[in-house]
């Protein structure tokens, strides 16, 4: 729970209402304070300590939870009842029993119960042991000046109440604080407006990239790089079901790493036990053979494995017991920021998807199904036209055209903004059956080429590459004025490449800020640290092509 | 089966979409037609499965997207009980898994909301004749992409490795009519191996068999 004191610009609620108990208990004790000290002393001018208690209280009513001056205004209280006290039990050899002699400190002694248990229900705990402690000193000194600790009734009655009343406070801490506890366990959302809020202030703090898990893997490679030896390096993240997706990776040639979790290898075996795990067999499928020693490290984030780490090296031996300690060391930070990248993207991936689909539903039944019926309206118009009027016929039917037109333009922005990469499908499908529908419908011819690997992308990374390709079709069909589309899709993570390209008359700025569209592209490239190169088609048309990585060689020499 | 228009056997027409004025815009199209008759309309899934058994129609045009539920749910229930009402599905989304969707619930025709109103009266009168006949624009090219490869997409340098394994060239003769290097090969034949995931050659053939990949044996080389 936030200290509301703490919270910036809650200077008002010093002034808030004080708590009903402690009005309540004020003003019923000042009542019997006044009533008693009267029958003690007999001595109507006694009501002047009732008077005075009551001043010390108006502060710690009127700003109870001020930092100084509700806990002075109770420690005024405190010490105000302490010698009004010690003067009641001096003046009260005459008192009406029992509030007679030593005995009529009960008279005013009650009232103590006010400032602790008020302090705390504005849960100053700390402060409500320190006034006790006052409260007993001073009743110990006064009592030792005027030589009464030596009388049976006056210690009775004045350890009776004060330990009745620190009972009382220490009661109302207790009480006060399952209350507590009760409130804030089932808020699950106040518990993740407080996360998300968190999160938003650390985002923004956060340089450029940071939330990024491919330039996070990337960093972690580097570093285990210095500490380690390495011939090759990944950082494997698990996207769902029992597959890896490979994050970032460093290495001479292209590797096809073991990205099944269920497989009978150092990488399943580290996932499923926490725990580092070397190996002499190579973790990478496309390994040829030699001597290899495997060191797999899991991304241990609180209780969840988030990632793996692999590094591999071509001789034997090559990872003690005290090169896993220093690479371990590396990992347990790096797994924590990972997570947090890793949930940002989720998070905002959800957002995203969530939002395309509400415009989706927006645009279909508002400003679409208004132009169907304009459509509808002109068809009817165009038919009880009279055949010889004619050049309003021949108007209403380019407006019609133009009509159909914009409905056609609206539907495949509907068709664009809710398709999305089908989790078993794989990228390269969700791209071609996108082409596929906008060639249809745009009268181009689509030629495919389509190379995918079975391992995947991160979601994330393919989401933005779906709407890059999307983009290019979509600017291809509308601006190019061409007959034929080529989609080129090659994707072997971490490498990715799709390349769409059309023979029409080609764009004349070839900058990327130069077009809405085209900045849309590159933004969306920037944001998964890709490429996009935008250049025109020989002999004419234009090329828009996005990489993510580099290729890496397969094998000995490239193919 | 065939419905002559006569003035006296008109074919009665009930219109389901939530948009008040798509709705009136369709009643105008279909009642200047002498061979329609629109007998109701409905704006929900409830009142369309109501109105359709009430007012017995020859023809429902029923909208994909309604308040309540799916217009496709409306077509199976409808189909359930008639199987010689005609109903054209008309609907706002592109792509091809509406047009199927609608082809598997039953429906008797399927028009884009970009057709013109009188798209709309035709399909409608070769529902009311023909209800269990399907009918799309786009239908034969729907097939066609639907029908298209969907199994592993091979890259055009494994294409030519899987044509000459076919052939029963050895890794070396592979490399040799590729002009690279040997691993190479081998690199291209374990990733092919992969993507069909096949463990050796004769399993890695029968798989491209099966899939389309791999023409009549008899192919010519390229």
């Amino acid at each position: 729970m936030i200290d509301i004191d703490a919270e910036p610009g809650a200077t008002l609620r010093f002034w808030r209402r004080p708590h009903p108990i402690t009005m309540i208990a004020r003003a019923a004790l000042l009542a019997l304070v006044a009533v008693q000290c009267v029958a003690a002393t007999h001595d109507a001018l006694c009501v002047v300590w009732a008077v005075l208690l009551g001043v010390a209280a108006v502060p710690a009513l009127a700003m109870p939870r001020h930092r100084v001056v509700g806990p002075l205004s109770r420690l005024a209280e405190v010490l105000i009842t302490c010698l009004a006290t010690d003067v009641i039990v001096a003046h009260a050899a005459h008192g009406t029993p029992p509030l007679r002699g030593d005995s009529a400190a009960a008279a005013t002694l009650p009232y103590l119960l006010v400032p602790f248990i008020a302090a705390t229900l504005y849960r100053r705990n700390l402060e409500a042991v320190l006034l006790f402690v006052v409260a007993a000193a001073v009743l110990a000194g006064l009592g030792a000046a005027d030589h009464r600790l030596s009388h049976y009734d006056y210690l009775l009655v004045t350890l009776l109440w004060l330990m009745l009343s620190g009972l009382a406070a220490a009661v109302t801490a207790t009480f006060q604080r399952t209350l507590l506890d009760r409130r804030e366990l089932p808020q699950p959302y106040a518990e993740a407006t407080r996360l998300l809020t968190q999160l938003r202030s650390v985002a923004r703090r956060l340089p450029g990239a940071t939330l990024d898990p491919g330039g996070l893997a990337e960093h972690l490679i580097d570093d285990v790089r210095s500490a380690a030896p390495a011939d090759r390096a990944a950082v494997l993240s698990a996207s769902g079901g029992s597959r890896l997706v490979v994050l970032a990776q460093s290495g001479l040639d292209r590797i096809d790493w073991e990205t099944d979790l269920d497989s009978d290898s150092a990488i399943g075996d580290a996932w499923a036990t926490q725990q580092p795990v070397t190996a002499s067999r190579s973790q990478a499928r496309s390994h040829s053979g030699g001597d290899v020693s495997a060191l797999v490290v899991p991304l241990v984030a609180g209780v969840r494995t988030v990632g793996l780490l692999v590094v591999e090296a071509d001789n034997t031996g090559a990872y003690p017991g005290q090169v896993i300690e220093r690479v371990t060391g590396l990992t347990a930070p790096a797994a924590l920021r990972l997570e947090a990248a890793l949930l940002f993207d989720e998070v905002r991936s959800l957002a995203t998807n969530e939002e395309r689909q509400r415009l989706a539903r927006e645009i279909h039944d508002g400003v679409a199904q208004e132009l169907v019926m304009v459509g509808y309206g002109i068809d009817n118009a165009l038919a009880v036209l009279p055949e010889d009027a004619k050049d309003a016929l021949d108007e209403l039917r380019t407006l019609r055209g133009e009509v159909t037109r914009v409905i056609t333009e609206l539907r495949l922005s509907l068709f664009e903004l809710r398709t999305e990469v089908d989790r078993h499908g794989g990228l390269a499908a969700a791209i071609a059956e996108y082409a596929r529908a906008v060639g249809a419908s745009g009268g181009l011819r689509v030629n495919l080429s389509l190379d995918e690997s079975t391992a995947r992308l991160p979601a994330a990374v393919e989401a933005e590459l779906l709407r890059i390709a999307q983009e290019a079709i979509t600017n291809a069909r509308k601006h190019a004025g061409a007959s034929n589309l080529w989609v080129t899709c090659v994707v072997d993570p971490p490498f990715a490449q799709i390349e769409v390209s059309d023979d029409g008359h080609g764009i004349a700025d070839q900058r990327p800020e130069g077009r809405y569209g085209l900045a849309i592209m590159a933004e969306r490239a920037e944001r998964i640290r890709g490429r996009l190169e935008i250049s025109p088609r020989s002999p004419n048309g234009t090329t828009v092509a996005v990489v993510l990585g580099t290729p890496l060689r397969r094998g000995a020499s490239s193919g | 089966m065939s419905t002559n228009a006569t003035p006296t056997a008109r074919t009665k027409v009930l219109l389901v979409d939530d948009h008040d004025l798509i709705r009136k815009g369709l009643r105008h199209a279909f009642e200047r037609d002498r061979q329609f008759e629109v007998v109701g309309e409905a704006a929900t899934v409830a009142e369309a499965v109501r109105q359709a058994g009430a007012l017995q129609p020859d023809v429902v045009i029923m909208d994909l997207r309604l308040p309540d539920g799916s217009g496709l749910e409306a077509t199976r229930a409808l189909r359930k009980s008639s199987n010689t009402m005609g109903i054209v599905v008309l609907t706002m989304y592109a792509g091809d898994d509406q047009l199927f969707g609608a082809l598997e619930a039953g429906a008797s025709a399927f028009v884009p909301k970009t057709a013109p109103a009188d798209e709309v009266v035709a399909a409608a009168r070769h529902a009311a004749s023909a209800p269990s006949a399907f009918t799309a624009a786009d239908l034969a090219e729907a097939m066609k992409r639907r029908l298209a490869p969907s199994g592993p997409q091979l890259s055009p340098r494994e294409g030519q490795v899987l044509r000459l394994l076919a052939d029963g060239m050895s890794v070396a003769g592979i490399a040799k009519q590729l002009f690279v290097s040997e691993s190479t090969a081998k690199t291209h034949i374990s990733k092919l191996y992969e993507k069909l995931g096949a463990a050796n050659r004769a399993q890695a053939l029968m798989t491209a068999l099966r899939l389309g990949l791999l023409e009549a044996p008899d192919a010519p080389k390229f």
